[in-house]
Formats: structure tokens, sequence, C-alpha cells
């Protein structure tokens, strides 16, 4: 094999795996606390009980607790763990890397110069808008999918480690006298940094082995610098092609949800709805995040979540083409980056 | 969750484990062990990466900080994990792993009282069981730090992905000349850019002085070259080319700069803004070059 192609692969392979560590191991540590010090009962008792109410503000939790996809899914489990209804946790975790203030500020930021129509206006605020706005209703949505889903479903659809702990069944007893409830034993400052640590450096190597693993699989791909030059230039005039190319290109370039407003500002070629679909996609699913996925759900509950992102994605831009496809003023030749 | 584990650990005949059974204390000692190996060996690399200044090759520097924040924090859980463990040794050995056993819990002592058998499959496979599976997941884990000690990244991309990244740039074709204006000198590169964009920008910087640094790029035409900084905003897999376009004063004068640099060489280079129309409509800084307008220049990350 051609020395520059492993050059180009490491490289790829290696910047997404240290960029997200020290995501990872802060999502790992959350998690570590939310298990050991977080009520068993309190987010049921704050949740509005209905699934709908309950799905939206799981969809905004984003602007509360912002997270990016690596270290959301870590925490995801533990917050199911805990009796997050999983519809609930599901729009969380489609949103949250999505609808929070740090990825709509660098979106802004990298469409604030790209100006469009006639008069010349700014592309940062209708992106912001239409990002935030379709992350929202995608996760949401998914969300309100998965409810049924998991009404309907005879098998469990989360991984053990993921599933939270049934109600303790009461012990049999000869005797008439209800019993007080034990009160929980005390536990000392010890054995607590014990479960913090065993659950953080657990949750840690086990969500940095499908980093890694998802990563190698994505630098694989992108050591072919010239397939995104092909996905970019398609037709702004063909979005039926365009916008499930780049979708495509998001599930495979695995960007971090900061930084992929900048590139997706670089293909200057493309068009708003299929710029919107990189940004809202990528987010969500990519390689990385599917591998990383298979530690919390289920396939059932992958195979349910995936074609319903998909396909809301694909048809929201196209909608969006629709009603919203201005040309550029001026730009320069990359104006990303800025 | 936190229950201390008996040695003889009493959770009846059926309860059994597909890859570790909890009488097995050596077992459990070994993978927690290998856990705060592998873990720390990865906050030891963070470290390392940042001290041996490798992380400039795969991350823009804003990320520098958070790796070595990461790197040291890795340390400190795994240090205190250690301690815990090396405690937990000829004491009560604390079974902490973060799974439930079908339903029910365990106070800390507390000897699990389960029937036979209420250690279901879906709490104990081996996919999912907290510590189970332990080896593939070193194996894997390793592979960052084996490239780390085999001295990788050492450099960015090759050159035939960089090109394939830049793509093919129009030609400017013949421009005017520019009126040298004087003025302040523009430094950075990234204003050059968003100026391209702008009607005002353009105005302002048209004729005044700049001093850039960028990768040279070879052009077709004989007195053109392109210039280039792959701009990263988190990790090198994002990383974006600006461009800008060095028109010289004669094309012998090119031939002279081709003998002193080879494609893709770091340079300064001082020279008037210009801006140029390209056919597809967009603008293009363009910085007109003459003798000694193209010096040497250490990489910028």
């Amino acid at each position: 094999m051609d020395a520059s192609v492993i050059q180009d692969f490491v490289i790829n392979f290696i910047a997404v795996v240290w960029q997200a560590m020290p995501f990872i191991l802060l999502g790992a540590l959350i998690a570590g606390i939310l298990e050991e010090l977080l009520p068993q009962d309190a987010i049921s008792r704050f949740l509005p009980k209905h699934f709908i109410p309950a799905v939206l503000i799981g969809g905004a939790l984003g602007l509360i607790f912002p997270m990016c996809e690596c270290g959301i899914v870590v925490v995801m489990r533990r917050l199911l763990r805990k009796g997050l209804p999983l519809s609930c946790c599901v729009a969380y975790m489609l949103a949250g890397p999505i609808v929070n203030v740090v990825v709509l500020m660098s979106t802004w930021y990298a469409f604030k110069e790209y100006q469009v129509g006639p008069e010349g206006e700014s592309l940062g605020p209708p992106m912001v808008l239409l990002r935030a706005g379709l992350g929202y209703v995608v996760a949401c949505l998914t969300g309100f999918a998965i409810h049924f889903v998991e009404k309907r479903s005879k098998t469990p659809l989360l991984t053990a480690s993921a599933m939270p702990p049934a109600a303790k069944k009461p012990k049999l007893s000869l005797t008439v006298v209800e019993a007080e409830p034990a009160p929980a034993p005390k536990k000392s400052i010890w054995v607590r940094l014990n479960n913090i640590t065993a659950v953080a450096l657990h949750d840690f190597m086990d969500i940095t082995v499908f980093l890694i693993l998802g990563s190698a699989l994505a630098a694989l791909m992108r050591t072919n610098a010239d397939l995104v030059g092909s996905f970019e230039s398609m037709s702004r005039s063909q979005p039926i092609v365009a916008i499930p190319a780049m979708m495509a290109l998001a599930v495979l370039l695995c960007l971090c949800s900061e930084a992929d407003a900048f590139l997706a500002a670089s293909f200057t070629k493309a068009s708003v709805s299929a710029k919107l679909s990189f940004l809202v996609l990528g987010p969500m699913l990519d390689l990385k995040l599917l591998l990383m996925y298979t530690r919390v759900f289920r396939w059932k509950l992958i195979a349910a979540i995936v074609p319903c992102v998909v396909i809301q994605c694909f048809a929201y831009s196209l909608i969006v083409h629709q009603l919203y496809n201005p040309l550029p003023t001026l730009s320069a030749e990359s104006t990303a980056g800025k | 969750m936190d229950h201390i584990i008996d040695p003889a650990h009493p959770h009846g005949d059926g309860h059994d484990h597909d890859h570790h059974d909890h009488g097995g204390l050596g077992d459990y000692y070994l993978e927690q062990l290998l856990a705060v190996f592998i873990c720390g060996a990865f906050g030891i690399v963070a470290v390392l990466m940042y001290q041996f200044d490798m992380l400039k090759f795969i991350v823009a520097e804003k990320f520098f900080g958070s790796i070595l924040a990461g790197g040291i924090g890795l340390l400190a859980v795994v240090a205190l994990r250690g301690v815990i463990l090396w405690r937990s040794v000829g004491h009560e050995p604390v079974h902490d792993h973060a799974h439930d056993h079908s339903g029910h819990d365990h106070a800390p002592g507390e000897v699990c009282d389960a029937p036979a058998g209420a250690h279901g499959d879906a709490d104990h496979s081996a996919d999912d069981h907290a510590h189970g599976n332990i080896y593939w997941r070193i194996v894997v884990l390793a592979f960052p730090i084996v490239l780390f000690l085999m001295g990788l990244p050492n450099k960015t991309f090759s050159a035939d992905y960089t090109e394939a990244k830049l793509g093919s740039e129009g030609k400017i074709g013949t421009i005017g000349d520019v009126a040298e204006r004087g003025g302040e000198a523009t430094y950075d590169f990234q204003s050059l850019s968003i100026a391209a964009a702008s009607d005002d920008k353009r105005r302002a910087l048209e004729g005044t002085p700049a001093k850039i640094k960028g990768q040279l790029r070879y052009m077709p035409s004989p007195d053109e070259f392109g210039l280039f900084y792959m701009k990263i905003t988190c990790c090198a897999t994002d990383a974006v080319p600006l461009k800008a376009r060095i028109k010289v004063e004669r094309p012998s004068l090119a031939d002279a700069f081709k003998k002193n640099f080879k494609n893709h060489d770091w340079v300064e280079v001082s020279g008037t803004i210009q801006f140029a129309k390209l056919e597809n409509g967009e603008y293009l800084t363009v910085l007109r070059v003459k003798d000694g307008g193209l010096t040497k220049a250490a990489p910028v990350y």
C-alpha cells in the first residue's frame, strides 16, 4: 500500500479519536456521577407523565445540557438507567448535538459571510433557524415514533447495560404486618468514589472502543479525498440526487457538530437544502455513532431510528429546496473557516 | 449496585456468567487492572502528544488544552481507581460494576439472596456485562497508543490528498494593473477570504499591501501560483482550503521562484492586494508580487 495513503488514513483516524477523547471522558464522569448520586425516581418525578410533552422537553434539553454527539451517548445510557423514558432520551440524543448554543453559534459564524439573494442577505440566520428547527422536528417525531415502537415491542430494545433496574419485588412473608421500607444504607465517600470511578472508566472504555472502530471505518472512506469533491459537485438543480449525496457524505465523514458547518459552508456549489441535510443528519447518524449506539440500543431499535431519521431529513430538505433555494449573491472561492 | 462480594459469592447454582464467574476474584482484579492500565496509557499518550507538539497535525490549536486536560483527568481517575483497588485487596473486595442483577440490587455487604436463575441472560450476557470481554477492547484501545509509539502522526496530509481537496482552480486570465495605495498591511489569510466576498471590503483592501503565509501551488499559467492554507476548525478531517492567487510581475520571475520553491512549500508572500472575478462570478484574492516577494516560511498549523 502507498505510504501516503497510510499517512492520510492515520491522520483522518487519529484526529477524530483524540479530539473526541476529552468529551467522552467528560460524558463518562457525568455518567458516573448520575449513576451514583441521582436518585432512581428523580427524573420520573420531574418529567411530565404524558409522552408528548416529555419528548418535546427531551428535544430541547440540549439548550440546558449542551453535549456533543460523542459525549451524549455515554450520558444517555445512564439517564435511561435512571428512568428517563426511551422516547424522551432518543429525542435528546438526536437533537442535543444540534439544538445547543455552541453548535448554533458556530453555524451562524460559518455562514454569516455567505450572501444570498439579490439583496445580498447573510445566510447565517436562516441556516441557524433551519438547522435548529429541522433538527428539533426530526428528533421529536423520531421520539414519538420510538414511543409506539417501544409499546408494541415484545422484546427488549435496550442493551442490558442501558436498562433501568426493575422495581424490587416484595419478599415473600408469612406475616401480614406490612413492613416499613428499609432505609437505603448510607454509603461512605469511599464507596461513592469507588462507584463513580468504576462507572466512569467502564463507560469511557466501552464507548471509546466503538469510537475507534467507527473512526477507523470513516477514515478508510475519507482517505479518498476525491469522494468529497464528487459529492459536492452535485448540481443545485438535482436535489433528488444532491440531498442524499450530502446525507451520505455526512454519514461517512463523522464530523463534530461544532465543525461541520464550516465544511458545509465551503461547499459553494451545493444548494442550501443539500447543506442543510448534511448539517441535520450528521450529528444524528454517522459511522462512529452507529457503532456507539450499539452499546445502548439493540439492533431492532437502531433499525427503527435510522430510517426514521434518514427519511425525515430527506423529506424536509426536499421541502426546504422547494420553498427556499436562494442563489449566492457573491462569494469567495472559499468563505469557510472564518 | 455496589455490593461487596464474598469470594464464595452465593449467587445460586443457576447464576452463570459466560465469561467469568464471580468466584474468580483473580479474574475480576485482572480485568480491573487491565482497565486501569489501558486508560492510564491513554491518558499518558494524550499528555505526551501535547508535550511533543504532535497535536498540531491533527486538531485545531483551541483543542490542545482540552486534550491535555482530558489526559490529566483520565490519569486522575485512573490513579483514584488504582488506589481503591489496592485498598480493597486483602480486605473486602469491592465489586462495583454498573449492572443490576435483573431487578434486584445489593446493598453494600449484602449477600445476594436471589433464587437460582434470577440473574437472567439479559443481565449477564457476554456482550452486555459491565466487565466482560475486556480483552478484545484492550486490543482496540491499544491501536491509537501503538500509533503514538510508532511516532505517528508526524506530518500533515499527503500532497496527493491535499491536491484532491484543493480541486481544480479556474484561470483568472488577464487582469488590469492595480494602483498601489500603501496603508496598513494585511497579515491574515482569513481576512482576505472574507474580503473577497464583500463589495465594501474589496474596495477597502484593493491596492493595499499584504504579507501572507501559506503553501505554494504550481499552476499551469506561466505567471501564476496558487496560495492556500488548510484551515482546521476542530480536527484535520474538517480542514477546508483558504485560497488566493499569486500573480508575478513577469513569467521569468515565476521561473526563478520555481527554482527556489517546490510545490506545496511554505512561503511568505509580500504583494499588493487585488481581486479578480472568476468565470463563475465569484471573486478571488490575487496578490501581485514583484522581485523578492516570496520568501521561505515555517509551516503554520
